[in-house]
């Protein structure tokens, strides 16, 4: 074997110990070599989606759809007539919930944001973890944990940022967890990514309470315990329950509301804060402060102190 | 082997795998061109150098654009092209079947250190589901796509030189 003749296998056994050395004490998006990279690739891979994928995409989209569009069309004309006599009543109610909040003197839980549109640009080598490139980064503002967002809902967070780039992960990615509640009474739980469940586009809601009332089509929102995420940001809806042995359930399956297979733009909420008197601070980082906040809101004392019962630690790492 | 037309390779295999990587996937399963490609360089090259070069500076590509933790896939292709170099320096005489058996023997092995390394220690996914679900079919996938590759390599970066077929 004229690769142990050479003697080039001391070379080999170095170049992996350093490897295994390097692997150990550094993360490649705050290394050199990856800033480098990112900065060269990123700007090209963001054109190339631009001027090839995205033309390609749609055109083929657009031949393989042109008798759906077609049907669509005649549909929407039909429901455009009625949805415009329903605008004329609506108005009316729109006014009358203004008049009726400045009589009782609420406010709106109107959370505002700060955002910097993107361009996707890559996505992930490899069949294990879900995370997309996008062609902005630190000189546009973008700092690491900031939350990513499409018009669907939301898509995941910045976990690492060079100067022109960054790397969201998704919630559908196995490293992923979310603070969400369920927008029909408030139960709360964290989304969680799957190995398996991202094969599918899906995730799995976890960590509910053992009495959690939950049903198909249950819509999700951001909790926004952990003061990551903001909330009220729209996710997905649940599609499936799984029970354990026990016959309690264990964590249903949600589909998220973004489409992954037609990811163009995103928007990075840079900073964001809540204008509300429930609110008042401009992050919710004290959880506990916001538990009180959310039970004496929901007149509801069992829910969260639960979960928090349950798992102390839970919120300090879900945003 | 040319040099020039090896780094424009690297460079335009780095840009197809991070951009069109999701429009070729076959039921989410994506292959690893940046791995085949070193593959097909190790079965190709007579120069073990060349061969442990190659692999190095296509696997620290895929950890940077992986942005996980540095090192990974840099292990992975180096240990993948170095027993595709040995076994096929003593195997070469059976023909280019070797090659693409190699490559899908490889890539099980590779993705098999991968699972071992970061998810069998992140998450509750056994190897078994993971190896029918995930290893296989990006095994076959590879292996097919390879046969293209190792055409195209040959026809552009070992045009001239010697090629051990």
């Amino acid at each position: 074997m004229s690769f142990f003749k050479k003697k080039i296998w001391l070379i080999f056994i170095i170049i992996i110990a350093v490897t295994i050395g390097i692997a150990y004490i550094s993360r490649s998006g705050d290394n050199p070599a990856a800033n480098a990279v990112n900065f060269v690739l990123t700007p090209i891979e963001s054109k190339l989606n631009q001027w090839i994928v995205r033309p390609v995409d749609e055109f083929i989209s657009y031949i393989a759809n042109m008798k759906e569009f077609k049907e669509e069309n005649e549909r929407l004309k039909v429901e455009n007539q009625e949805l415009s006599a329903k605008v004329k009543d609506i108005s009316e109610y729109i006014a009358e919930n203004d008049r009726l909040k400045k009589l009782l003197e609420i406010d709106n839980e109107l959370t505002e944001y700060t955002t910097v549109a993107a361009k996707v640009a890559a996505y992930e080598p490899d069949n294990w973890f879900s995370y997309i490139t996008i062609d902005k980064g630190s000189s546009s503002g973008i700092k690491e944990s900031d939350p990513v967002i499409t018009a669907q809902g939301l898509l995941g967070q910045v976990t690492d940022v060079g100067r022109n780039w960054a790397k969201i992960s998704t919630i559908i990615n196995s490293e992923s967890s979310v603070g969400v509640r369920i927008t029909r009474n408030g139960e709360i739980g964290i989304l969680e990514g799957d190995v398996k469940l991202s094969k599918s586009n899906k995730s799995k809601l976890a960590y509910l309470v053992s009495n959690a009332s939950i049903i198909s089509g249950d819509i999700l929102e951001t909790s926004g315990l952990g003061g990551i995420y903001p909330p009220g940001l729209m996710v997905g809806k649940i599609t499936e329950m799984q029970k354990n042995n026990m016959g309690q359930l264990d964590y249903a399956i949600v589909e998220p509301f973004v489409d992954f297979n037609n990811l163009y733009e995103v928007l990075v909420i840079t900073q964001w804060s809540l204008d509300s008197d429930v609110y008042q601070d401009e992050n919710i980082n004290n959880h506990d402060d916001y538990l009180n906040d959310y039970n004496t809101e929901n007149n509801d004392n069992s829910g969260l102190e639960d979960i928090e019962y349950r798992n102390d630690t839970v919120y300090e790492n879900v945003g | 082997m040319n040099r020039l037309k090896t780094f424009i390779w690297i460079f335009l295999i780095t840009l197809f795998q991070s951009v069109f990587i999701e429009y070729i996937s076959i039921s989410e399963i994506r292959p690893d061109f940046i791995f085949i490609f070193s593959l097909c360089i190790a079965a190709k090259e007579k120069n073990i150098k060349t061969v442990m070069t190659i692999a190095v500076i296509c696997g620290i590509i895929t950890d940077c654009l992986t942005g996980r933790i540095f090192g990974n896939y840099l292990a992975v292709y180096l240990i993948c092209a170095v027993i595709m170099y040995i076994i096929h320096d003593a195997m070469f005489k059976y023909g280019i079947i070797v090659s693409y058996v190699l490559i899908f023997l490889l890539t099980i092995l590779g993705n098999s250190i991968f699972y071992i390394i970061n998810i069998s220690v992140l998450k509750d996914v056994g190897y078994l589901y993971s190896l029918l679900n995930i290893i296989l079919p990006t095994a076959v996938y590879n292996t097919i796509l390879s046969v293209i590759l190792m055409y195209l390599i040959s026809k552009t970066i070992f045009k001239k030189a010697g090629v051990r077929f």
